[in-house]
């Protein structure tokens, strides 16, 4: 049962095999020039692919480094720029604290002249220098002096954060300076507070303040702008070491829900480049730390970036392709003309053959095997050009052979002779004898007529050839005598009709006629070989060695007497039918007499017998 | 043979075809495209209440390639004059026009001409149009019905839900504007069931200051109520000349009025996120630039409300003063 599923299972994975080998054969062409052509190219294709993705890889590669390098260098530059305002900013901010403040006494005078001093000094980078109170109180402040109403600074970050650590000086976020009256302009500054906490002198018992300098936020921004004018899509943004961020390009799209920064992230990252997937883009984050503030310039390369994606690359990558492969494609085409050029000609001479055009010309030429192809076919050509002439020949000669016979079955002298016997017969009133001289003439037109079989059973052909012997008896007055000795095992076997007549026609007319015991015997028997003998033999005047080889070869040799038809009729109409093995045998002597023996195969008469016969088949088979 | 030549003229073709536009591509990318051309429209362009929507506008300009013009106009314009400046940026090559226009009646003509000439977006109010199936144009605008509804509630977050003995004056600005109508459909929903009285409103469009006045000396208002921006700026200026204290809300988004707030004029106002307003304006018409077949749709922005003590809130401050100094 099991045997039975795997013997199933495998016949139908034959079968889809095979469908699928013929729909491949027939999606595919079969030409050795395109397989060829196909061939090269498909390695050529491989090739090239792999050597331009192995290049592209190595200018990506190469580009990110290009790309990280340059983005370090401008962060590097960047850095430096911004670290020098803020180191700027931070000695402004010492020299106020050291020179100004903390030797001053705030009970005596105030700050203000070199508050201004300092401003007028710096105002592009400044917005504001102010100092305050612990309790928020304003000492000093310039360029304008007066407090917006109700505003209150210890509530402030940048505030708190002087005083909860007084040791360090910090950098606010960017925010709009809300503390100083600017009317009528209806102006606001964004600034960056520096605040720190200053120590008051001069107001009885050591008090704690807070300076603050509000730096020019867009000073920084101005910085910024510079770096990021370019016409990629990269970009460099800064935050602080939360990921708060103080300046980005887009920070307007930022606030207005446009966009989004991975500024935390960024943050969190080591000093160096990384690459990071955000938003479905993925992009080279490069990362500095500016020293004292902690905060972070990043520059950000993505995906999009025409350098970095390296689109323009792409296309020339796939129009060096084309061209190649065009390129290829034709050349490939010509290699494959020039290497198939002699099949294809070998080809157009067989299809011409094909066709059946008369004398085609045979392609010979090329390399030795095409050549050798090309000669071959040429001679199995003319070989078989050669075979169906001589079969033409052969079956004209047959039919015409047969036409000979069919004529000598009416033969006007001898049916005249017969006739004109009958008649004296009935004149003499010899009705007995002529009514046996009619039943024999009829006897013998039914056999050579046969139904227009060529094929007879050997037992018609004796029956023939003793309806004629009785005629001719009759004709001749009984001048010689007959026997027919006729082995009854070979009665039913194939003859060609027609073939032991004219034999002992030549008995007669050339052998017994003239003789006054002139003896003919038929005998027909079955060799020792197992093939079927009829002989024919006569005690006539016999002929010389000579005239016996003459009467089988000598066509040219008109008959004076008889029907005409020779020997060699006779032996050519066997061969043709049974093939060359078989024939006629003469034997002779002067004086002596002739021999003539029919050597047919032993075919039985049979209805498929006669008609392969009749076909030829037979002699073409022994052939 | 036939078929044999068949394939490999489908593979050259092929070829052929990859390698034009390889190469195509590979130029193209050199060359600079010609930028869409767009112009905006809008009524008095050199006012301050268009900071933050021109800063919006030229940021999106910016990161879209667009060439922006902003058409120079006055307050008071006519439908017919921003028809003809339409139509002159057109001539002039404008692709994408961003009108607000000053009426939102019998427009329709209009509309349809410009919308079948140019990629339009219509901002602040929307306006009467034929039925546009194929989405030529679009409205990009706040939720106007629900700004006069939280100014109601301002009032009464301010001065308690009883109003009752309190009287208003509206500065209801261009009533011919469909968005000026629906932030007064609001306002008077939400404060109808207050006990407040509407003691006057005013609907000028120019001296506005003086009309304030007039109605205020005839009949004054304890809370003035301004619907649009300059509106607002006359309430305040009034208040500053007059030197009087009335309960002051509206809305706005010039820097005039977020100092007003600063001063403690106006108690409560109103913000469009106007940024959001003209970056998205040309991000539509780009879009629309890109791929003709795809509609337009409305979109409506976000508001926020500000007063006094959220003025500096970190959140408020990028929206509120956008261009920095």
């Amino acid at each position: 049962m099991q045997g039975k599923k795997d013997f199933k299972e495998k016949l139908h994975n034959l079968l889809v095999r095979w469908k699928i080998g013929l729909f491949m054969r027939n999606a595919v062409p079969r030409s050795i020039q395109v397989t060829i052509l196909i061939s090269f190219t498909v390695v050529a294709l491989v090739c090239m692919l792999g050597m331009g993705i192995a290049l592209y890889e190595r200018f990506l590669v190469r580009s990110e480094r290009m790309l990280t390098e340059s983005a370090q260098l401008t962060l590097d530059q960047t850095v430096l720029n911004l670290e020098v305002y803020l180191r700027n900013m931070r000695r402004m901010s010492d020299a106020i604290y050291y020179n100004v403040i903390k030797d001053q006494d705030m009970n005596v005078s105030s700050p203000i002249e070199q508050m201004d001093f300092l401003y007028e000094a710096n105002k592009d980078y400044l917005t504001s220098l102010a100092l305050y109170t612990e309790e928020g109180e304003l000492l000093s402040a310039s360029p304008v002096g007066v407090e917006k109403p109700g505003v209150d600074v210890t509530e402030q970050n940048w505030f708190k954060r002087a005083l909860s650590r007084p040791e360090n000086l910090h950098f606010s976020l960017p925010h709009v300076q809300n503390i100083f009256v600017d009317d009528p302009t209806f102006r606001y500054y964004w600034v960056i507070s520096l605040s720190r906490a200053v120590e008051l002198g001069g107001r009885g018992v050591p008090e704690q303040g807070v300076l603050l300098v509000d730096m020019n936020y867009a000073v920084i921004e101005q910085m910024m702008e510079g770096v990021n004018d370019n016409t990629n899509k990269s970009y460099v943004y800064l935050c602080d070491s939360l990921g708060n961020i103080i300046y980005h390009p887009m920070l307007m799209q930022i606030a207005a829900g446009l966009y989004n920064e991975n500024s935390a992230a960024a943050a969190s990252y080591d000093d160096g480049s990384i690459k990071e997937k955000f938003m479905g883009d993925n992009r080279i984050v490069t990362v500095k730390t500016m020293s004292y503030t902690g905060w972070k310039l990043v520059s950000v390369i993505p995906g999009s970036n025409p350098y970095y994606g390296m689109k323009d690359i792409r296309y020339f990558v796939i129009m060096v392709l084309s061209i190649t492969l065009l390129a290829m494609l034709i050349l490939n085409r010509m290699v494959a003309n020039r290497v198939t050029r002699p099949i294809t000609m070998l080809n157009n001479s067989i299809m011409e053959i094909e066709m059946g055009r008369s004398d085609p010309a045979v392609y010979i030429g090329g390399p030795s095997e095409i050549e050798h192809l090309g000669r071959t076919l040429k001679s199995s050509y003319e070989q078989i050009e050669r075979l169906m002439k001589d079969m033409v020949e052969s079956q004209e000669e047959k039919r015409k052979s047969e036409l000979d016979a069919l004529q000598s079955q009416i033969n006007p002298h001898f049916l005249y002779n017969t006739l004109d016997s009958i008649v004296w017969m009935i004149e003499g009133e010899k009705y007995d004898d002529a009514v046996f001289m009619i039943t024999q003439l009829a006897s013998l037109f039914r056999v050579s007529l046969s139904g227009g079989k060529t094929i007879i059973p050997i037992e018609d052909e004796i029956r023939h050839a003793g309806n004629y012997m009785n005629i001719q008896k009759v004709r001749f007055k009984d001048a010689f005598t007959v026997t027919f000795d006729i082995d009854e095992r070979i009665k039913n076997l194939c003859t060609v009709k027609l073939i032991v007549q004219p034999i002992l026609e030549n008995a007669v007319y050339y052998g017994v006629k003239d003789m006054e015991d002139g003896e003919i015997s038929v005998r027909g028997f079955l060799g020792d070989d197992g093939d079927v003998y009829i002989r024919v033999s006569d005690n006539g005047f016999g002929m010389s060695g000579e005239e016996t080889a003459l009467l089988l070869t000598d066509n040219s040799r008109v008959r004076k007497k008889g029907s005409g038809v020779g020997l060699i009729n006779v032996q050519r109409r066997i061969q043709l039918r049974f093939g060359q093995q078989y024939g006629l045998v003469i034997e002779s002597e002067p004086d002596e007499g002739t021999s003539v023996t029919i050597h047919l195969p032993a075919i039985e008469c049979n209805e498929e017998n006669r008609k392969m016969l009749e076909s030829g088949r037979e002699s073409e088979s022994e052939g | 043979m036939k078929g044999r030549n068949l394939f490999i003229m489908i593979v050259s073709a092929l070829l052929i075809v990859m390698l034009t536009a390889s190469t195509s591509a590979l130029i193209l990318s050199g060359i600079a495209e010609n930028p869409t051309r767009v112009c905006v429209v809008v009524e008095d362009s050199g006012s301050g209440r268009w900071t933050s929507f021109t800063a919006g506008l030229e940021q999106a300009a910016k990161d879209m390639g667009v060439k922006l013009t902003v058409l120079p106009t006055t307050r008071n314009q006519t439908l017919s004059q921003q028809y003809a400046q339409m139509n002159e940026a057109i001539s002039d090559g404008a692709d994408g026009i961003i009108l607000q226009a000053c009426g939102s009646s019998k427009t329709e003509n209009m509309i349809s001409d410009i919308s079948s000439k140019a990629v339009l977006v219509l901002i602040d109010g929307e306006v009467d149009t034929d039925v546009d199936v194929e989405g030529k144009s679009a409205c990009i605008e706040p939720d106007n019905l629900e700004i006069g509804r939280a100014l109601a509630n301002e009032v009464r977050t301010a001065l308690g839900n009883d109003l009752t003995g309190y009287s208003i004056g509206i500065v209801a600005g261009n009533q011919r504007r469909s968005s000026n109508i629906q932030r007064l459909n609001g306002f008077m929903e939400n404060i109808e069931s207050s006990g407040a009285e509407i003691l006057w409103m005013d609907n000028s469009r120019i001296n506005t200051v003086d009309k304030i006045r007039t109605a205020q000396t005839e009949r004054t208002a304890d809370i003035l109520v301004a619907l649009d921006n300059d509106g607002l700026e006359s309430v305040c200026e009034y208040v500053l000349q007059d030197e009087l204290s009335p309960y002051i809300f509206g809305e706005g988004t010039s820097i005039k009025n977020v100092s007003y707030i600063d001063d403690g004029l106006i108690n409560s106002m109103v913000v469009p996120n106007e940024y959001y307003m003209g970056y998205q304006s040309i991000a539509a018409i780009a879009e629309r630039m890109d791929n003709r077949l795809t509609p337009m749709q409305n979109e409506m922005i976000s508001y926020r409300i500000v007063n006094r003590d959220n003025l500096f809130d970190e959140s408020n401050q990028r929206v509120l003063f956008p261009v920095v100094e």
